[in-house]
């Protein structure tokens, strides 16, 4: 949010299988996308994080969350 | 209708005791026949004489007990409620009959008898002298007085067994919770007549059961204001925890707390006792070496920094699982063919065998992230830091690569010699400030280091296992050397490049990697003045075509280093490198590149050295690769040799240049080492005959695809922002793996809406669509809220029209 999200649009593209093109519009929206998911996953680990009375988000504490964020972030 | 009126249960009581006949239809006693009978009269007689009033005093009786009935003793309560009613009409004399307390009559009769009137609300009282006088009988009537109210209070009911069951903490006003328990109880045991000597017993305990029973639900909110017990900010006023809870509670967060502790202890331990846990842990030599050069290292203003980086590279590392290893090899690992990684990790697991190998990784690994970490132009950094990464790496192919062996090793050989190479050319470039220093035998060591990283190329794929002395003599020497260098850095090249042609064949057998570690860690420590050394050295008397692909990277890297280093990101150097890694030109470049930036150093370092290994491990096993190497070394010796003879070079920076443009471009995730190393068989080979420019590009496109996830930077501090909380660094690589599978599946969305209409342009309902789908926008929540809340102006612009004056929309839009 505070810079732009460096080659996301090319993550996209390569990541597409097919041939698609990505507008400056959608890339935008894409972003938008991307920023969500972050920051729910933020908050999840957040909370996860105080649940074992902890102060500082540490990698298990991402990890455990982010299943289950995955899955919440389906299409 | 005063009977309508007076539905209080009391009053009700009353009119049943004072109405019916002292016969009960059903009694425990022998007084059953006599009650049936007496009851069959009396329903005669009742049929017969029905007011309205007695019909209506019946109806709502008999609806009271009824209701009571069936909850408690169904068979006894029912009959006498029949008898009851029939009873009703029949003005019969309250006759006492104690004999019989069991009856509901008589308990009620005794309830109302001795205990006083109370209001609703003081149930309590009563509730507490209930179970003491009260029988399963008796809990019977009282739950008559308590029907009506329980009826309302059901939701209360929890409440009021929860603040009777915590009658020393509960604050709230005096419900009818005994009452309620008391109810429960009865309903529990209602239908054993038997309980009533349980009843008084278990004051508590059924005060606990009904708890449980009506706070069933209840309990796993217990549990988890257990669990959160020092995060609540405001004790539930419902819920209050009695003292065994609280004890549990605290010790639980004890626990926690001593979890956590022995975990920072242990990040604290881990790096002041790094530098010693080295002294001690390495072998007497190697570890003499390293723990001097440590300790010069530290003694030193940039050793402080270092240091520190050390410590804090340390904590990360030591915390890291290998998942951190994984992608820091990755990054800096140029992961040259899948052979050459492997070698490299077959060679990094050898190494950390032998022990030395191990201390050295951990130096190395301290290095690098010391490097990471000081400033940047700091050459020093650069070098440990790609010493660091090296040892890193070398210490992440164990576990990461168990089954190949060998064949990276040379390639790791050649990394390291070219990582080696490639800081003495970024020592003189940049000299720093800080330089270790060693002023002594300035010449020395850097005969002593060309010779390593030569012999690291050489004796690649003998090595490994061999921790030899010499190795080890030749690291203090290179390590020396380094620190010279920085000083002189023109001198020593030249003198390095002498001694390198004499010592390289000596020196070929020697553990070239457990060298490469410990020149490595030397180098880090030692000023960048030792790169220049080893590269004009190495650059000479390369023997194999990988050692002249070595020397040409170091060259390359060398003169890159002189060039101004400018700030990349990590990830874009750690990608270039990690794509280099399967060349020798590939590893230079990113090792200059590295070197540009001192976070990278490290990084390249390992990247170069173990390029340098994999390719001298792959050089031997793969002749085509070899070659390659050689090949492209050549054209760099050809290239940058002159200029690295010169110094520092315009043109090699110019050429190198280019090739980092490429790479920048497609490495768009750090971990594209790894991308690298599946790509490497084939895009080494594709690469080396091509020109340059198209190997890199080729490199580069094959690890993008693996893992194109957005530079480390954005991400942590995208996720920092929105965390709001404090982020350790270890996050990243779960946190490049979560948006890793997010960014597949989003792509992989998109084009399937986009597919679905019939597009090849993924537009911007498609997206739509899917924050639909994923129930971020929905009817209370439009998309241009979250428009607005999360994207910058420009991007808002695109999206939603913005009316000026003139009657002009932006964006414009095309009819």
């Amino acid at each position: 949010m505070l810079k732009k999200a460096p080659r996301l649009k090319n993550t996209i593209k390569m990541k597409a299988k097919g041939n698609v093109n990505v507008r400056p519009a959608s890339e935008a929206m894409i972003e938008l996308i991307t920023l969500l998911f972050l920051s729910s996953l933020a908050e999840e680990a957040k909370a996860n994080a105080f649940e074992e009375k902890s102060a500082t988000i540490r990698a298990h504490h991402v990890k455990a969350v982010s299943k289950k964020m995955l899955k919440k972030a389906r299409g | 209708m005063d009977l309508t009126e007076d539905l209080s249960a009391r009053v009700l009581l009353k009119n049943i005791l004072s109405t019916e006949t002292p016969r009960t239809p059903i009694t425990r006693s022998s007084s059953k026949p006599v009650s049936t009978r007496r009851s069959s009269r009396l329903s005669k007689r009742d049929a017969g004489a029905q007011t309205p009033q007695d019909i209506l005093r019946r109806s709502l009786k008999h609806k009271m007990r009824e209701s009571i009935t069936r909850k408690s003793l169904p068979p006894t309560t029912r009959r006498t409620a029949s008898a009851g009613l029939r009873n009703i009409n029949t003005p019969a004399p309250t006759s006492m009959l104690f004999d019989e307390g069991e009856t509901p009559r008589h308990i009620l009769r005794n309830i109302l008898l001795t205990e006083p009137v109370k209001s609703p609300v003081i149930h309590e009282k009563a509730a507490s002298e209930e179970p003491q006088l009260i029988s399963a009988n008796s809990s019977i009537t009282s739950k008559r007085p308590s029907i009506e109210l329980s009826g309302l209070d059901l939701p209360d009911l929890t409440l009021g067994n929860a603040a009777s069951i915590a009658k020393g903490l509960s604050r709230k006003r005096p419900h009818r919770s005994l009452n309620v328990t008391a109810f429960e109880k009865r309903l529990k045991g209602a239908s054993d007549v038997g309980e009533e000597s349980e009843v008084s017993i278990d004051d508590h305990s059924s005060l606990s059961l009904s708890s449980s029973t009506s706070l069933s639900l209840k309990t796993p909110f217990v549990d988890v204001r257990m669990e959160r017990r020092g995060l609540q900010r405001r004790v539930a006023n419902r819920r209050k925890v009695t003292a065994e809870e609280f004890g549990a509670g605290v010790n639980k967060w004890q626990m926690e707390d001593d979890r956590e502790q022995p975990e920072d202890l242990n990040m604290t331990t881990y790096s002041e006792g790094f530098t010693l846990g080295l002294s001690v842990l390495s072998v007497p030599d190697v570890s003499a070496d390293i723990v001097n050069c440590n300790t010069a290292l530290y003694s030193e203003p940039n050793s402080m920094t270092s240091s520190l980086s050390i410590v804090e590279t340390q904590d990360k590392r030591e915390t890291s699982d290998m998942e951190q290893n994984e992608p820091e090899k990755e990054k800096s690992v140029h992961v040259s063919p899948t052979e050459g990684g492997v070698a490299v990790e077959s060679q990094s697991e050898e190494y950390v065998s032998d022990g030395q190998s191990e201390k050295d990784v951990d130096t190395a690994e301290c290095q690098e992230e010391e490097m990471k970490r000081t400033s940047d132009g700091e050459n020093d950094d650069e070098e440990e830091n790609r010493v660091e990464a090296q040892t890193e790496e070398e210490g992440a192919a164990d576990p990461q690569t168990e089954g190949e062996e060998e064949d990276g090793v040379d390639s790791q050989r050649e990394e390291d010699v070219a990582a080696r190479s490639e800081e003495e050319e970024v020592a003189p470039d940049s000299q720093t400030e800080e330089e270790d220093v060693v002023d002594s035998q300035p010449e020395e060591d850097v005969a002593t280091r060309s010779e390593e990283e030569e012999v690291t190329p050489d004796s690649q794929t003998e090595e490994e296992e061999e921790g030899a002395v010499d190795s080890q003599s030749v690291e203090e020497g290179d390590a020396e050397e380094y620190q010279s260098d920085q000083e002189d850095p023109a001198a020593n090249s030249q003198s390095e490049e002498d001694e390198h042609d004499g010592k390289q064949e000596e020196e070929e057998d020697s553990e070239q990697a457990s060298e490469l570690l410990e020149h490595i860690s030397r180098r880090a420590q030692r000023s960048q003045g030792g790169l220049i050394v080893p590269m004009p050295g190495a650059g000479g008397d390369l023997q194999d075509a990988t050692e002249e692909g070595w020397s040409e990277d170091k060259a390359h890297s060398a003169i890159k280093q002189r060039e101004s280093s400018h700030p990349h990101s990590e990830m874009p150097d750690v990608a270039e490198s990690s794509t280099r890694g399967q060349n020798d030109d590939s590893q230079s470049e990113a090792e200059s590149d590295a070197w540009k930036e001192n976070p990278l150093l490290s990084l390249d370092l390992m990247n170069d050295i173990v390029d340098g290994d994999h390719l001298s491990d792959a050089s031997p096993e793969e002749e085509a690769g070899a070659l390659d190497t050689a090949e492209q070394g050549e054209e760099w010796e050809d290239e940058d040799g002159e200029e690295n003879e010169d110094f520092s070079c315009e043109t090699p920076a110019f050429v190198r240049e280019k090739r980092n443009f490429f790479k920048p471009d497609p490495l768009a995730s750090p971990s594209l080492q790894k991308n690298i190393q599946a790509s490497s068989t084939s895009g080494t080979s594709e690469a080396l005959p091509a020109a340059k420019p198209k190997q890199v590009q080729r490199k580069k496109r094959t690890p993008a695809k693996n893992k194109a996830t957005p530079p480390k930077s954005y991400l942590m501090s995208v996720f920092r922002h929105f965390a709001k909380a404090k982020v350790s660094a270890d996050v990243y690589p779960v946190l490049d793996e979560v948006m890793d599978k997010f960014l597949e599946r989003l792509a992989d969305d998109l084009e399937t809406y986009a597919g679905h209409a019939k597009r090849k342009t993924i537009e911007v309902e498609d997206a739509v669509l899917l924050l639909k789908r994923q129930g971020h926008v929905n009817d209370k929540v439009p998309v241009e809220v979250l428009i607005e809340k999360y994207l910058r102006m420009e991007q808002r612009k695109l999206l939603i029209p913005i009316a000026t004056s003139g009657n002009v929309v932006i964006p414009k839009k095309h009819i």
